[in-house]
């Protein structure tokens, strides 16, 4: 009982927002997945396909990193 | 290009928040939404680079081959929509090039329609550059298939 009358619900945005976060992302990485899958499968040059494929997963890798870093940092 | 500009126009949004936010909500900049405002940033990033990659990919994807025997439409709609559409030259019965609007008539891009013969679906090339230079080009082929000895025992008899 004591915890249900010392609840903040402020406490509880960060773990909300981090949700959502990863949801976002999720969504983004199945996009992102088909869209490399399309571009290998169809493309006339599998090379190209290849280095725009992995050119886009770093930057999307970093981007995703830098995310998640400031999520740890919410309170 | 179309997707091109309303991914242009996302772009600015992100400058606009860059350059206004400090401006019209300072408070934003301080501590406990900082987090937020940079989460929120960075989420949008991400999508948009996801946007760039996508329009890139479709318009990659999308190519139209012309040869002397037939034209081959591959057609990368969307995602997981995928067509290929061959169309032999003898089965051209019109071909019509098309340019509207501002941005079309400026950057020289336009529809080539290609009329079949029966029942067939016509071949529609959609926003492709020089459609007037495409348009001629088919025509040309056309005539020279024609010229050529075994075309007349290709062409099917109505």
């Amino acid at each position: 009982m004591d915890q249900f009358q010392n609840f903040n619900p402020t406490s509880v945005i960060p773990a909300v927002v981090g949700l959502i976060y990863y949801v976002l992302a999720a969504g983004a990485a199945f996009f992102s997945l088909s869209t490399m899958y399309s571009l290998i499968k169809y493309s006339k040059s599998r090379g190209l396909a290849f280095g725009v494929s992995l050119a886009y997963l770093v930057v999307w890798g970093a981007l995703f990193k830098a995310g998640v870093d400031i999520l740890m940092t919410l309170k | 290009m179309m997707r091109l500009l309303v991914w242009f126009l996302f772009v600015i949004v992100l400058f606009a928040a860059d350059r206004y936010i400090p401006v019209y909500a300072p408070g934003l900049l301080a501590d406990p939404y900082l987090p937020y405002l940079q989460l929120f940033k960075n989420i949008y990033t991400i999508f948009m680079i996801l946007g760039l990659f996508m329009i890139w990919a479709l318009y990659y994807l999308n190519i139209q081959i012309i040869t002397n025997q037939r034209i081959v439409d591959i057609d990368q709609e969307s995602l997981f929509k995928h067509r290929v559409s061959e169309l032999d030259l003898v089965k051209i019965e019109d071909v019509t090039s098309e340019t509207v609007g501002f941005f079309s008539t400026v950057f020289s891009f336009g529809n080539v329609y290609v009329q079949t013969a029966g029942t067939t679906e016509h071949f529609v090339f959609y926003n492709i550059p020089h459609p007037d230079k495409v348009e001629k080009l088919i025509l040309d082929l056309y005539e020279q298939y024609h010229k050529l000895p075994n075309a007349a025992a290709a062409a099917p008899q109505e």
